[in-house]
């Protein structure tokens, strides 16, 4: 026989470690093992009946501990004091003695915790925790209930699982429900407190200002930058644009606002619809794909170069579709301000000069930039990322000293050079390449993918995307193959979880909800229109049916004829008498009686003949008696 | 209050982390509620009063809940009447349990059967759901025994143990056991006997043998028709118990004398019903 106290003290447990856990990361070590010894002690204490720890002292403890932290409470952290409270308050609460009413309050602690651990995370272990949460705090509410009934309440083994049978519905039910509550709870479209959401400490690869030579050698790391849903693409199409740098200043790049200029991608071919999930970051650049004709889903505003910006900043997790027509040209539509695409580095050494001044002669654009190529290529440069040049005099040590670096310096040199040959050209900053997860169908693009490439303005006024980083020899074995690299099985149904996770959950709003509403509500109208169901219809209707026959027969199965004919009987006699006339305890004979009916006696008569003398019916018995049936 | 306040949070920060939990806790609500109301449906409770009760005599009354339910075990049941309940902490789904109840009725006659009220706080402490359980049940409430002088009807053939008769009495030795009728003196409960079998057993005592008595109503002592009958009721318990036949008159309505269950409760049912015809 157990106890209810005992399973009791053991769900509560459970419901200290789940709350604690979500938290571990952003609580100091010393607190961490101060609350899980505070759950150690409590388990000992309620082992061994022991309460030496007095009402007043606990109180007194807990004071303490609010008033710490309350002094601690910040505008810009409100979450980890309120966590180091909760979990305080929660590890007083078990070594504590624990009555009815203790084993409530530790429940509530352990919603309170794991409901701040979402002002700290929103990552998607958090629906594991909340799982396991419902089902622990259900199953502990369900033995609290029995216990306050009845403390001394003791089940066996066979008992206690009929209990947690019925007390699993609990669990089950709540978190089926909470899967349809979730969408339609209302929500606001700018909600007041969302400074208290967690913003994730944004790291990006792509920078504002491109300094080729800054440093010696560059750092990679490989966090995440965006999700792009999308089908899966060739790898020369896989260029993310997020900002032109468009003025050389000192030994930078930088971004100026650029001249006005209308410019449309001319383009016949049919458009990709992209869905954009990137991570929180700090600058205001949204990702799109080389070339880009449409955005929606987040407010923005569109530079005359094709760069989007966010009016708000990108702490939170957001989506946003894009439509793009694949490596189109940019057609300017008007003049371009060729002064301003064709200003030069205040700096540029006289051999770099002199080979613009060779291509520059050149008579057209194409002819210019075809030589540009082969330069590039006659170089031999190679892409590395560490023993990079340096110095004030970096693209020519690039292009003819040290002849290997990395995106930067391959833009950089070719949109120098080209500019001195007298083509308007400009930097452009994103990302390259990206893996592809076939589980969820969208690409995963990291930090270490950032990449500077370059756009060129040909004779009939369109930009073209050049990326000199391609010339290198050895572009194919290293910006290539890493940009293109495949993720393990386990990547890919960890990253999927996570991409769900974001894409259904984390990035859901008031937007998306009345898009949702308004698709249901298309949906029930166009459900009242006659239309010739789809395949997915007819086989969906199909296996319902089937597996109701399989339900219905199976059921069926388990009577025998006798009684298969007698539930006959008592359906045609309910039709025609009413179904008043039958109940459960309703005899053959009496209900014979009741509708006195010479029929139905009859068929009473017979049939107990048979049945109640434990014999199965005649042929010639259950001729007469599905005669009678008919009579009925 | 929890989900309010966590709502709350929720809509004003639009985390949708918070929003996951306020679902949870709505839909566990709602899943509670429905759980709530299940458990006391498919449900039914019938009452088993013993087969003597007195006016204003506390008896013990068994109570049998049966779970119609084909899967649904029924969980913290409680059949209440008045502040007494009896609690079923789990019944198996198609079966039933017994448990006892103590009643009291005031006034003798035909009585209804107790309204009991059927309630469980499963599955979670926050509502009692309840049923009201209506009976069309009568149980007839004899006269309380009250004490009264026999001088004149002690049986002058019989000295005290003279010879032993296989009636039943009170004063002989353990004849019998029998199943506790609600009538019996504490004392003949058989404690031993009843822990193992589960339902309570009394023994039933040999008696001697004694001269036939026959009570008319009217002649019976007291003030006013209540304190006759409730005489006549204890002349009726107390000699039949010491197995002396006795019979009840009243104007040309005769019972002969008689001894047994039976007859005992046949007297007593007419005492009860005296005047209320």
């Amino acid at each position: 026989m157990v106890k209810t106290k005992t399973l009791l003290n053991q769900i509560c447990y459970l419901v200290a470690a789940i709350s604690i856990a979500p938290v571990l990361g952003f609580l100091d070590f010393a607190f961490v093992l101060l609350a899980m010894g505070a759950t150690v002690l409590g388990a000992w204490f309620d082992y061994k009946e022991l309460h030496p720890i007095p009402g007043w002292g606990t109180s007194l403890v807990a004071l303490a501990v609010i008033v710490n932290y309350s002094l601690q409470f910040s505008q810009e952290d409100i979450a980890t004091p309120l966590v180091h409270v909760l979990i305080s308050l929660l590890g007083i609460r078990m070594v504590s003695t624990k009555k009815g009413r203790d084993y409530l309050q530790i429940f509530v602690l352990g919603v309170f915790i794991l409901a701040g651990s979402s002002l700290l995370s929103l990552n998607v272990e958090y629906i594991i925790y909340l799982v396991l949460m419902v089902f622990s705090i259900t199953v502990g509410l369900v033995l609290l209930c029995v216990f306050e009934t009845d403390s001394g309440l003791a089940f066996s083994s066979s008992q206690l699982l009929k209990l947690l049978r019925v007390a699993i519905v609990l669990p089950t039910g709540s978190l089926v429900l909470m899967a349809l509550l979730f969408f339609i709870l209302p929500r606001t479209s700018h909600p007041l407190w969302n400074f208290l959401n967690p913003t994730n400490k944004a790291t990006s690869g792509l920078t504002e200002a491109v300094k080729p030579g800054a440093f010696a050698k560059i750092s990679t790391g490989n966090q995440l930058a965006f999700r792009a849903e999308s089908p899966e693409l060739a790898p020369e199409d896989l260029y993310w644009r997020a900002l032109v740098l468009n003025r050389p200043e000192r030994e930078e790049w930088i971004r100026v606002t650029p001249p006005p200029e209308i410019s449309h991608v001319v383009d016949k071919s049919p458009s990709l619809q992209l869905q954009i999930f990137p991570t929180s970051r700090n600058d205001k650049y949204l990702i799109t794909l080389d070339r880009t004709t449409a955005l929606h889903g987040v407010q923005h505003k569109k530079s005359s170069d094709h760069v989007y910006e966010t009016r708000r900043k990108q702490s939170q997790r957001h989506s946003y579709q894009i439509d793009s027509k694949l490596g189109a040209p940019l057609t300017v539509i008007g003049q371009v301000d060729h002064e301003f695409y064709k200003a030069l580095p205040e700096f540029t050494s006289v051999r770099v000069q002199s080979i613009a001044q060779n291509i520059s002669v050149l008579p057209d654009t194409d002819t210019k930039l075809e030589a540009l190529a082969d330069f590039f290529r006659k170089q031999s440069l190679r892409y590395a990322e560490t023993d990079l040049p340096s110095g004030p005099n970096v693209i020519e040590e690039f292009l003819f000293e040290k002849r290997q670096g990395y995106c930067e310096f391959f833009a950089s040199a070719y949109v120098t050079l080209a500019r001195l040959a007298g083509i308007p050209a400009r930097l452009v900053g994103g990302y390259y390449g990206g893996e592809y997860n076939p589980l969820g169908s969208y690409y995963l693009v990291t930090e270490d993918k950032a990449h500077v490439w370059a756009e060129v303005l040909d004779n009939e006024n369109r930009w073209h995307r050049v990326d000199p980083s391609l010339w290198a020899t050895n572009a194919a074995s290293t910006l290539g193959a890493s940009r293109l690299n495949r993720l393990s099985m386990l990547q890919k149904i960890t990253d999927s979880l996570n991409y769900y996770w974001i894409q259904a959950i984390v990035v859901f709003d008031f937007s998306r909800q009345i898009t949702m509403f308004q698709e249901s509500v298309k949906t029930i109208g166009s459900l009242s229109k006659p239309s010739v169901p789809t395949g997915y219809f007819w086989w969906s209707l199909g296996g319902v049916g089937t597996c109701l026959l399989i339900v219905i027969s199976r059921h069926q199965r388990r009577l025998s004829r006798e009684a298969k004919l007698l539930r006959k009987f008592q359906k045609r006699v309910a039709r025609r008498y009413g179904s008043t006339i039958l109940n459960e305890t309703t005899g053959l004979s009496e209900l014979a009686e009741n509708v006195d009916s010479p029929h139905c006696r009859e068929f009473a008569r017979i049939y107990q003949q048979a049945v109640f003398t434990d014999r199965a019916l005649r042929s010639t018995e259950w001729k007469i008696l599905n005669s009678l049936l008919k009579k009925v | 209050m929890l989900t309010l306040l966590i709502g709350f949070a929720a809509v004003n920060t639009g985390n949708n982390l918070l929003y996951l939990l306020v679902s949870a806790l709505l839909g566990f609500m709602a899943v509670s509620g429905v759980l709530g109301k299940w458990n006391l449906s498919g449900i039914s409770v019938n009452c088993h009063p013993p087969a003597e009760v007195y006016d204003g005599l506390t008896t013990l009354m068994k109570v049998e809940l049966f779970n119609r339910r084909r899967w649904l075990p029924g969980i913290l049941l409680e059949v209440g009447y008045y502040d007494q309940k009896a609690l079923f902490p789990i019944v198996d789904a198609k079966s039933s349990q017994q448990r006892l109840l103590e009643i009291t009725f005031e006034g003798r006659g035909q009585h209804p059967a107790p309204t009991l009220r059927l309630s469980s706080r499963f599955p979670i402490n926050f509502f009692i759901r309840h049923k009201t359980l209506e009976t069309e049940k009568f149980i007839t409430v004899f006269p309380r025994p009250q004490l009264c002088p026999m001088d004149q009807l002690q049986d002058p053939n019989i000295q005290f143990g003279n010879s032993l008769s296989l009636r039943k009495g009170q004063d002989g030795d353990i004849n019998r056991i029998s199943n506790y009728r609600g009538g019996e003196p504490l004392k003949r409960i058989h404690w031993k006997l009843s822990a193992r079998q589960g339902q309570l057993k009394v023994k039933e005592l040999s008696t001697t043998a004694h001269t036939p008595l026959i009570l008319e109503i009217n002649q019976l002592p007291g003030a006013n028709l209540e304190q006759k009958l409730q005489h006549g009721a204890y002349l009726v318990t107390r000699m039949l118990r010491s197995g002396r036949p006795v019979g009840l008159q009243n104007g040309t309505m005769v019972i002969p004398p008689d001894t047994g269950l039976h007859h005992k409760q046949r007297l007593l049912h007419t005492l009860a019903l005296y005047g209320q015809d």
